[in-house]
């Protein structure tokens, strides 16, 4: 399993269009991918989950991420977290 | 000709035809269609009634439908309504912008959510229920997720499911109960569009171009429909004070972003203005009359971040209130130390260059429940004292903070004694001095103020005065306490129940001992936006009045029109005389009474 600790920097928090693509991303792999935020946890992959973890700013989030191409997965991930459309950063 | 009254998004101003535009998707007949109207009422408050209706759908349905059939149409709708998103997004991407149309994909991502869509699949296959009453309890289930969680920001985001919901139930049903969404589009020139309630793809079934203006009547400004409104740049106005459903549709009508207002069917001075306004290239903005500098500054009382972005909107002067109690309570504002330096952050960079007052929390009386909350839970009665200290400290140091962002002054409530006061700005002085690692240098002078809110505060005016840059007198508190009436009576009586002379006595004393010591002095409360006090204010040279967003176009339009000179005199006048009676008749043969 890869994890990555990331924390939120838009000033809106988590909110639909960051979550939109973060979701859009996870998509296109095979693996679980799981966002957990103090007792909650939620599907990547399903947006109405990401977005319900109702994250702000300088929250941080942990992504788990499990299966065959968990490596792939986690690289796209880092790479999208290092850009500034995502909302995030890696800590 | 009639005025319609708003809240003002986006500024500008434009006259054109009425374009009704109505989001209600079905006609009002059967269990779905009562379903839908539930949902296109969506309150905040209502959760209850929208599980009660869940409820009553599971015992209404009867008899078991074709599974295989309603699987296959809830598929097709689902496809139906992924191209209708994608066609949106083209539209929208070339009308609006790219980024905005991004928020079209929440919308096409739902449709994948397994909660949605095979849990849809199983409710169908598992109850044999229609695809309609499926889709609408997984929709009412995925809504309430989204609501149980406080933030606001969230809660507006359940419109888009309500938007996406509508789109797939409308694909569900034949096509003989959907109801046409713009009752006409015959009409020819520029066109304001007039809706009850609009979803951010209702916008990209509509021509754009021809739309020079936008008035919804139920809409939040943080929500995705007004996120979108806002980047097309024509005038906006919400929460319009008439129901939308009886605005006529093709009558003229002039669209006022800047003072929000509608006009329909607007007399001659008004297409005169438009006429000007449209010839000076935008440049001669209507309601924007220079103030008269001895005219009290008119500044807003706000108590959310909503409503002080609405201010910001209004183009106020400034905020003369912000009470942060609400904005704690609903969740606007965190008690941790970062986010209550974001949300001081907004709120400042919302007024570049005008003053921002900013009153710490009231931590007295009723409002302990603020404690209960920061707890977690109910506080033992000896646990309230240092929690209330903690929390004052911990505010204090985000206000410091955020000092470097704009022009805050800070506001103390309830001070009665000057040592209260002096202790207040110690605690300012210490944080200033050792504000901790902050990237932003906190500004070194930041100015007090002290709320006037009590009959102990008139009597050691004086001493407080020499520990505080600005007074604010709150009336609301002081008037109560002056006349022994209930803080509730105070905010619901009529001001002119307290134009008597010990009213005038009060105001007078603090004003001109403030006066005597250079110090600035604002009045706030219930009183503030009464048409029958504004010329005392004025004649008594006050500097500045706060009042509800509401009052504020209303108050401006009054106060801008007074003469300083004349209410000077009107209020050596007034204070002659001993009766309320006398000081109402007084008032009325100035002309208030034509207000």
């Amino acid at each position: 399993m890869e994890t990555i600790k990331i924390r939120i920097q838009n000033n809106e928090g988590l909110h639909a269009r960051p979550a939109s693509r973060l979701v859009s991303l996870c998509h296109r792999f095979d693996s679980n991918i799981t966002l957990t935020f103090s007792d909650m946890e939620a599907d990547c992959k399903n947006v109405t989950e990401v977005l319900g973890l109702g994250a702000e700013k300088d929250d941080v989030l942990t992504v788990r991420v499990s299966g065959k191409d968990e490596s792939e997965t986690k690289k796209a991930l880092l790479k999208f977290f290092s850009g500034n459309t995502s909302g995030a950063e890696k800590i | 000709m009639e005025i319609i009254k708003g809240i003002p998004v986006n500024r500008g101003m434009t006259a054109g035809k009425i374009l009704k535009f109505s989001s209600e998707p079905l006609k009002e007949e059967t269990l779905l269609q009562k379903l839908s109207r539930e949902f296109h009422d969506l309150d905040l408050k209502d959760m209850g009634r929208i599980k009660v209706l869940r409820d009553s759908l599971y015992e209404k349905t009867s008899g078991k439908k074709n599974i295989d059939i309603e699987i296959k149409s809830f598929k097709r709708a689902l496809r139906k309504s992924k191209k209708e998103l994608v066609d949106a997004r083209k539209k929208l991407s070339r009308d609006i912008s790219r980024k905005f149309s991004e928020i079209i994909d929440f919308q096409i991502l739902a449709l994948k959510d397994a909660n949605i869509y095979k849990r849809t699949i199983e409710l169908i296959a598992d109850y044999g229920i229609p695809s309609y009453l499926a889709v609408s309890i997984i929709f009412n289930e995925r809504i309430e997720f989204l609501r149980k969680n406080d933030k606001n920001k969230l809660k507006n985001r359940t419109y888009d499911l309500v938007d996406l919901y509508n789109r797939l139930v409308s694909g569900l049903i034949p096509a003989d109960q959907k109801k046409n969404k713009i009752e006409s589009t015959k009409h020819g020139g520029d066109l304001i569009l007039v809706a009850k309630k609009m979803y951010p793809t209702d916008l990209a079934s509509i021509d754009l171009k021809k739309v020079k203006g936008i008035v919804i009547e139920r809409q939040n400004i943080e929500s995705h429909t007004s996120i979108l409104i806002k980047s097309l740049h024509i005038p906006y106005i919400i929460k319009i004070d008439h129901p939308a459903d009886s605005i006529k549709n093709g009558q003229i009508a002039i669209l006022d972003g800047y003072n929000g207002k509608l006009i329909l069917q607007p007399d001659k001075a008004h297409l005169k203005k438009i006429v000007q306004y449209q010839k000076s290239d935008g440049t001669k903005k209507p309601g924007e009359i220079k103030r008269n500098k001895k005219i009290p500054a008119l500044l807003a009382t706000v108590n959310t971040l909503e409503e002080a972005r609405a201010a910001a909107a209004l183009n106020v002067e400034g905020i003369g209130l912000f009470r942060s109690e609400l904005s704690f309570l609903n969740g606007d504002i965190g008690f941790s130390l970062t986010k209550q330096l974001q949300a001081y952050k907004e709120i400042l960079e919302l007024f570049p260059d005008r003053p921002v007052t900013l009153r710490t929390l009231d931590l007295s009386g009723d409002k302990a429940s603020l404690l209960n909350l920061a707890h977690n839970g109910p506080l033992p009665e000896n646990a309230r004292k240092p929690l209330a200290r903690k929390i004052r400290k911990r505010q204090l140091e985000a206000l410091v903070r955020a000092s470097g962002y704009g022009s805050l002054i800070i506001a103390f409530p309830m001070v009665s004694r000057p040592e209260d006061m002096a202790f207040l700005r110690e605690q300012v002085l210490k944080i200033i001095k050792n504000p901790g690692r902050f990237r932003r240098p906190v500004k070194k002078d930041i100015p007090l103020c002290a709320f006037i809110e009590t009959p102990a505060a008139v009597f050691a005016l004086e001493e407080i005065l020499d520990a505080c840059d600005y007074i604010n007198i709150g009336t609301n508190d002081l008037l109560s306490l002056v006349y022994a009436r209930s803080r509730q009576l105070i905010r619901t009586s009529n001001s002119e129940d307290f134009l008597q002379p010990p009213t005038l006595m009060v105001l007078r004393s603090i004003i001109d001992r403030a006066n005597k010591r250079g110090k600035k002095v604002t009045l706030c409360g219930g009183i503030a936006a009464s048409p029958k006090f504004l010329p005392i204010f004025v004649g008594m040279g006050i500097d500045s009045i706060s009042v509800e967003l509401k009052s504020y176009i209303r108050t401006r339009s009054i106060l801008y029109e007074l003469d300083p000179e004349k209410c000077r005199k009107l209020v050596l006048r007034l204070e002659k005389l001993k009766t309320k009676k006398d000081i109402i008749r007084e008032l009325c043969s100035f002309g208030v009474s034509n207000i």
